[in-house]
């Protein structure tokens, strides 16, 4: 499989520069690398300019509701284990509406990958501060600046129990693919967080910041050392693999998912048994 | 014949459970029995009630007052004694009729004190005249699990409390009538039950009175049956998660009340516009917000029906009983399969939390996959075609799509074009004509009469007897509306060429008068009853006569 067999009939619609394109070339990059059928791929996303996706991917794809990808995506995986998901929205997606199925995807340990396209800002409703913009932000939802800390998404990712956590840049595609690709191997739930510049409506966080602060990190096994790293956050912004361990996934705990994909188990059931129990 | 039986003390004293006892044993002797319970929202304190009727033909419905009143505590007995016939008691409780040293009993055989339900168990099963053996059968099976301390202990306290009721006259005599093995259960047991049969393999959902139930009775089958009953964070992950899983091609069902469906809506609307099929049951229970968490209502109708923002076609089916709730829950399964259409099982708390007798459940429907299993060369998911269902492949296949929540083309691609959301509404609503072809037919129940009652849901059986009562003296039939969605035009012929029409319902506002109404029908009369609890087939058969005069 080449890249070009993953593109669609439509191309992007996203703004010139906008830091979605680098996750998108990094994610069929990726999904090429890892050499998947396609035919086995679902590619899951809730609404927003990221959101989008699935229609420039050409593998099976689910465009849901705002902040719902992660549901959705669930159980996608637990009615079919053999295929591969990946589960791709927006900060506000995945931080801000669907926060609380972020926190219990991350302790449920589904394996599958997240990619939180993370551009500090909702673009598609033109401008409003979200759940990761930097304290003191002005957008048009907070003329004054917004007042309230940021969500961490790599601390709150290992702080809720996610067994693979990584941070992105966008403007790296090289590096994001790497990641995405550990991401996918990883048997558990992955979280990628990419640092992603929105040209229209963030102009703090742009191209050349970040690219004047990342750099790699080395990864680690020890929660408390990511944990620790995962708050820098300043004149240097640590990327890479900052968490990994091998987990029980929700479907290996789950003894009747053995065997055959539930989506091809016969409809036909016989409840006789079941019936005299209640006589 | 008929007896009414109710056993009443605070709720966490074991009153349904002992209920459910008393139930049983009058099954297993051939009798049909229905119990229904009422009780606070609260885990210890208050008053929970069982009311069991037991009768030599099929019943399903609450009626007036109570043969025997088992109090296990003086609430119970201040709070019925007016409608019952004779009171059971034991120490500690001030009332007339039988008093039996209950905790004297369970003392003497050294058991708990929650014992002495037995005790009443055993005395009030000796007063109908049947033999030990039934009830002794019951508790081997209820205690067995228990360890034999316990079991020994029950057994002890039925045998004694049974003897003591010797010393009165029976207030009737029972004897066992031989009939085939019949099963106690509830309608969420029947909901269960058909969305087991018809192959529904994920169940999620977030715990909510009163549909929790269900969760509870499906997730011990996890292992047996292979399938999947997921807790989630919330109602919101539940339907997701739903969904998610049935795109993947499993039949899914999400199951929760009023509060939880309101989360529900936006998932609804997923649904309907990706064409992913779902089943969501709504137990209804009084409202609005928190409402009457234990108590039974139908005040989700027009909520159920109007849900979610845009327009899509949906499948709404309100039962009225065990075997209406099975048999139309596979159906629904079936329907919304062929159809790729959201399905909704309204049901409500008196339905779905109270127990009758029933045949092993069976139905002639047969479980049909509509899925696209073979690769379709040049495939679109959203194909128009003439009944509006495109060939529905799933993930896996080389049937590559997307679904799209957005409005899209034959493909799933953005299409905002008005020729493309012409096109798209139109086909998704070309299925609803299709759908209707494949509901049951609507049929009024004795045409003789000149007035009809109308109803939908849990008043069914409740109706139906009703009209039984009445028949001496007014002639009167009964329609059933089962489907509120798509809804049926021979409805409206039927009630049209009928008399007078009364709409009986559970709400304020005449919800189904009022779906009537937009139909084409005006109702005479509404028979409206909310609070909080079922009517009684007495209450119909006074209204209705004195609205006759």
């Amino acid at each position: 499989m080449k890249v070009e067999d993953l593109n669609t009939k439509t191309t992007p619609h996203w703004c010139p520069g906008c830091g979605d394109y680098g996750v998108l070339n990094a994610l069929k990059t990726a999904l090429v690398e890892l050499n998947i059928e396609r035919q086995n791929v679902v590619l899951v996303s809730g609404v927003g300019c990221a959101s989008k996706i699935p229609q420039w991917v050409n593998v099976f794809g689910f465009h849901t509701l705002h902040g719902r990808l992660l549901p959705v995506a669930t159980g996608v995986k637990i009615a079919n284990k053999d295929l591969t998901v990946i589960a791709a929205g927006g900060d506000g997606d995945s931080l801000g509406i669907g926060l609380g199925h972020f926190v219990h995807s991350c302790r449920r340990n589904i394996d599958l990958t997240t990619i939180i396209f993370d551009n500090k800002v909702y673009g598609l409703t033109t401008g409003q501060t979200s759940p990761t913009s930097d304290k003191g932000f002005v957008s048009k939802s907070t003329p004054f600046g917004s007042i309230e800390n940021p969500v961490n998404p790599v601390s709150l990712a290992i702080a809720s129990g996610a067994s693979f956590v990584a941070r992105g840049f966008a403007g790296d595609v090289k590096h994001l693919t790497g990641l995405i690709v550990e991401g996918v191997k990883h048997k558990g739930f992955s979280v990628i967080d990419v640092l992603q510049p929105c040209v229209s409506f963030n102009h703090v966080n742009t191209y050349d910041f970040y690219s004047q602060r990342v750099y790699k990190i080395e990864e680690t096994s020890d929660r408390f050392e990511a944990f620790r790293k995962s708050f820098e956050w300043g004149v240097k912004i640590p990327v890479g693999v900052f968490f990994r361990e091998e987990r029980e996934t929700l479907v290996d705990q789950m003894p009747q998912l053995k065997g055959e994909a539930l989506s091809k188990r016969s409809l036909n059931v016989d409840l006789k048994n079941l019936f005299e129990r209640f006589t | 014949m008929r007896f009414v039986w109710r056993v009443g003390g605070p709720a966490g004293a074991g009153v349904n459970n002992t209920g459910l006892s008393f139930a049983r044993t009058f099954m297993r002797a051939g009798y049909h029995v229905f119990m229904n319970t009422e009780l606070p929202s609260l885990i210890k304190g208050g008053n929970n009630t069982a009311t069991v009727r037991v009768e030599d033909k099929e019943v399903g419905s609450p009626v007036k007052g109570v043969d025997v009143l088992l109090a296990l505590d003086q609430n119970t007995v201040d709070l019925y004694k007016s409608e019952a016939k004779s009171v059971v008691f034991g120490e500690g409780v001030k009332a007339e009729g039988f008093f039996i040293p209950m905790q004297e009993i369970v003392n003497e055989v050294g058991g708990e004190s929650v014992m002495r339900n037995t005790v009443g168990l055993g005395f009030t099963v000796g007063l109908t005249g049947l033999s030990f053996d039934f009830l002794k059968g019951v508790l081997e099976d209820d205690f067995k699990s228990k360890g034999e301390k316990v079991l020994k202990g029950n057994l002890e306290c039925a045998r004694k409390g049974f003897n003591l009721a010797s010393n009165f006259k029976n207030v009737l005599k029972l004897e066992g009538l031989n009939k085939s093995k019949r099963m106690l259960i509830s309608g969420n047991h029947a909901i269960a039950f058909g969305a087991l049969k018809a192959g529904c393999k994920f169940f999620s959902a977030y715990p909510m009175t009163p549909a929790s139930p269900i969760m509870e009775y499906v997730a011990p089958l996890e292992r047996e049956f292979g399938i999947v009953m997921k807790q989630t964070e919330d109602e919101i992950a539940a339907v997701n998660m739903a969904v998610g899983a049935s795109f993947a091609g499993v039949r899914s069902m999400s199951f929760t009340s009023g509060g939880g469906f309101s989360l529900m809506v936006e998932g609804l609307g997923l649904s309907g516009m990706t064409e992913t099929p779902v089943v969501i049951v709504e137990v209804q229970r009084p409202g609005p917000s928190t409402g009457l968490a234990t108590r039974t209502g139908q005040e989700d109708l027009k909520f159920v029906l109007s849900a979610s923002q845009g327009e899509f076609p949906r499948i709404v089916v309100a039962p009225g009983d065990c075997k209406e709730l099975f048999e139309e829950t596979v159906r629904l399964f079936n329907l919304t399969e062929k159809y790729q259409v959201p399905g909704v099982i309204l049901s409500d708390k008196f339905l779905s939390e109270s127990w009758v007798d029933c045949d092993f459940l069976e139905t002639s429907l047969k479980n049909e996959r509509s899925l696209v299993d073979k690769t379709v060369k040049g495939y679109k998911r959203y194909v128009l075609t003439e009944n509006g269902v495109s060939p529905r492949a799933v993930p896996g296949s080389d049937n590559i799509f997307r679904a799209t929540s957005d409005e899209h083309d034959e493909e799933g691609f953005f299409d905002e074009s008005a020729e493309n959301r012409l096109k798209m509404t139109e086909k998704r609503w070309r299925k609803v004509e299709f759908i209707k072809k494949d509901l049951k037919k609507p049929v009024l129940v004795d045409n003789e009469g000149d007035l009809t009652l109308v109803g939908t849901g849990s008043t069914k059986n409740v109706l139906k007897e009703a009209v039984e009562v009445l028949k001496e003296k007014v002639k009167v039939n009964f329609l059933h509306v089962l489907y509120l969605s798509p809804f049926q035009e021979e409805v409206v012929k039927i009630l049209e060429s009928s008399g007078t029409v009364v709409c009986v319902e559970n709400n304020y506002t005449a919800q189904l008068a009022s779906i009537l109404r937009e139909n084409g029908l005006d109702v005479d009369y509404n028979l409206l009853k909310f609070d909080g609890r079922p009517f009684t087939v007495d209450e119909v058969v006074e209204k209705i006569l004195k609205l006759r005069g």
